[in-house]
This record gives C-alpha cells, structure tokens and sequence, in this order.
C-alpha cells in the first residue's frame, strides 16, 4: 500500500534540522552583532591611510552594511530555511535581494551630479543652486541665539 | 492509497503531495516578502540619498540616540528569531506544548522591543525632536546639527523605526493567533507545520530589516567633516 504524502513527507525527515544548528546561527549573528559595534568605533581611513581620510568613512559605511548584509544571509539560509528550499523559492527571495540594489542605481545619476537642482533652505541662498560637495552643507551656521531665525526653514512659516 | 480530496487530509487537491504544497506555500510568501523588501527599501533609498548630503548633520543629530538600547533590542530579536527556528522545528515534530512554549516566549520578545521603543520614542518626543513646526532649537540636543537636517534625520528614524515597529506589533498578533490555534489543537496549525513556519518566515524577515535599521541608525561612523573640524 503506497503511503500518503503525509507521511512520505515525514519520512523523508530533511525538513527537521538539530537543535544546534539553530543555536550555532544565533551564536554567528551574536557575534557579527558585536563585530558591527567594535567597526563603528574604528576609523578605517585612520588606519589605512595614516589620516583622516575621506575614503575611510565610505570604508567604515561598507564593512557596516557587509555585516549587516552577512547576518541577513545567515538568517535566510539557515532560520528561514532557504538552503534546504526549492529552487524556485531560492529564485524568488534572490529577485527581493536582486531588485532592491537595482533600485539604488538612481544613484548614476544623482551621485555624478555636481548641483542640487533645487533652491537652497537657507533664505541667502534661495536663488543659488546648492553645490554638492559631500559635507558642504554641514558648515552652515547655528548659533543658538539666532537659531529660531536663522537656522529655520523659510517654508517654516508654512506651518 | 491516496488521500486526495480526503477531508481529513491536509493535502488539497490541486497537488500531488504535501512537499509540493509547502513548497508553494513557501514561494507564496516568498512573493509577498519581495514586496516587503521593495516597500523598505524605497525608504532605505531615501535615507542614503539624504546621509550623503548631510552626513555630518546626520552625524551629530544620531549622537542624540541610544547605541545601548538599540543593541538590546537587536539582541532581543535575534534571541527571539532563533526562538520562533525552534518553535517551527517543535511543529514540524509536533510537539505541541513546546510549540506554544517557545511562541509564547517569542511574542514576550516582540512586548519588550516595544516597550524599549517606546522608552526611546518618548525620550525624543519629551525633547521636540519630532519633525514639525515645535521641533527642537535646542543645539545641545541636536548636538549643534543644522535643524533642517536634523528633521530630515529624525523624519527618517521615526518613519523607518515606526513601519518597523508595526511590522512587529502585526508579528504578535500573528503569533498570537498561532499560539491561540495550538492551544485548541486547530487541525489547520497542528497536522502540518508549514503556518507555523510561514509565521515563523514573516517574524525573521522582520528580524532582517533590523539587522540593517541598528547599524544606520545607532552605529553611524564619524564623517571626515566632522572629525577634521571645520
């Protein structure tokens, strides 16, 4: 007598992974937990470069969202189980993972802009397209004093 | 013999076995997590578009968040992901009381998560650092961050911690439910695994935006700009 799928399914026992497979993963994520923290307080343009470069912080940004990317991949394989899946499951959570980079290509164009097409917050420059060096915008002022008059959005007064 | 079309079988009709069945129940929420990835990563597009111009605002305005509670909540959801694993692997060898054990201490997990965020959202809510007409001027909370940017920054935090946050509220529900149906022995949750495991897939994809939200939110490097001075 054949079996019923119910229990063909049983038997083929692969689904049902050891108790420690899933307490080595929490273990390996714990640890990646702790090694994005250390890199947050490390400068790696610092260490590379002998002083405080510009690329250090791109460094620093891409070692923080390769571990978080290396924790997500753990998680996906071995707690969601997608190792052991069909291959058209594997197909369809790599076209989530696939699609979403894609979407960051706006950067091509935005990235290689040298002007911000809008006018700028601060009334003084309202006419001037904004220059897009990274960290440019950081040097505008804020003193306390005036910072209600200053520092506020013209379109404040909108609200 | 085949227990197609039984009533008593979990398998329905329309496939030859339970593995196909599971599988396309696995596929299907496959689906649905793509357009969950899509749904966050627009917000994650927005977020980098807006770090890059104001890297050192964004910088100034983060020192303002708690590095510690975030990694506590980090912890708590990788604590309570590896729960949900076992709790699923305790359905798959239908061990009921386990089932609902584990669950049970999974949505605990997801109670002290929300209770962290809302120590953390009312500490910013008591320092105007809601975006909008009333937000703070204060430079010493804003660390001497640009108030525009700031709002930018914390607009982002609130958005993106926020749809985070009711993506967990919705997980406890549905692990409530879960453990409600175990409980009563509901044939639905008990003869097969696989709503424990869909469950179970939704509560870790949510455990995965986290993994990304806690490094670009709490742990932001310390830009050239500001390092150098200006």
């Amino acid at each position: 007598m054949a079996k019923s799928p119910l229990h063909a399914a049983e038997d083929h026992g692969h689904h049902v992974q050891p108790t420690g497979m899933y307490l080595k993963t929490a273990g390996v994520l714990a640890v990646f937990m702790a090694l994005t923290i250390l890199a947050a307080q490390v400068n790696f343009g610092e260490i590379i470069t002998g002083h405080n470069a510009k690329y250090g912080y791109y460094i620093n940004n891409l070692v923080a969202v390769g571990i978080a990317a290396f924790k997500a991949f753990i998680v996906v394989m071995y707690f969601m189980h997608l190792k052991w899946a069909s291959s058209t499951a594997k197909v369809w959570a790599l076209m989530g993972f696939f699609f979403l980079p894609v979407l960051f290509s706006v950067f091509c164009d935005y990235g290689t802009r040298t002007h911000e097409v809008v006018n700028g917050w601060i009334p003084g420059q309202a006419e001037t397209a904004l220059p897009r060096e990274i960290g440019k915008h950081d040097q505008m002022p804020l003193d306390p004093k005036h910072a209600n008059q200053q520092n506020r959005n013209p379109r404040s007064s909108l609200y | 013999m085949s227990a197609h079309g039984h009533a008593d079988s979990p398998v329905k009709f329309q496939y030859e076995d339970i593995d196909q069945q599971n599988d396309t129940y696995v596929i299907g929420m496959w689906a649905f997590m793509v357009t969950e990835i899509m749904f966050f990563g627009g917000l994650f597009l927005i977020y980098t578009l807006y770090r890059m111009n104001y890297q050192g605002d964004w910088w100034k305005a983060h020192e303002h968040l708690s590095w510690e509670l975030g990694g506590i909540n980090t912890l708590n959801l990788l604590f309570s992901s590896m729960l949900m694993a076992l709790a699923v692997r305790s359905a798959q060898l239908k061990e009921r009381m386990k089932v609902i054990g584990l669950l049970s201490v999974v949505v605990a997990c997801g109670g002290l998560f929300m209770a962290i965020k809302y120590v953390e959202y009312s500490s910013k809510i008591v320092d105007h650092l809601y975006p909008g007409p009333s937000f703070t001027t204060n430079p010493e909370i804003l660390h001497g961050a640009n108030l525009d940017h700031a709002q930018l920054f914390y607009g982002l935090y609130f958005g993106m911690t926020g749809l985070h946050g009711v993506h967990v509220i919705v997980g406890m529900i549905l692990i409530s439910m879960l453990i409600k149906f175990w409980w009563q022995k509901k044939k639905v949750v008990t003869e097969d695994y696989i709503p424990t495991e869909l469950i179970g897939l939704y509560w870790h994809f949510v455990d995965i935006v986290w993994i990304f939200l806690y490094p670009l939110f709490y742990l932001m490097p310390k830009p050239y700009t500001v390092i150098g001075g200006h």
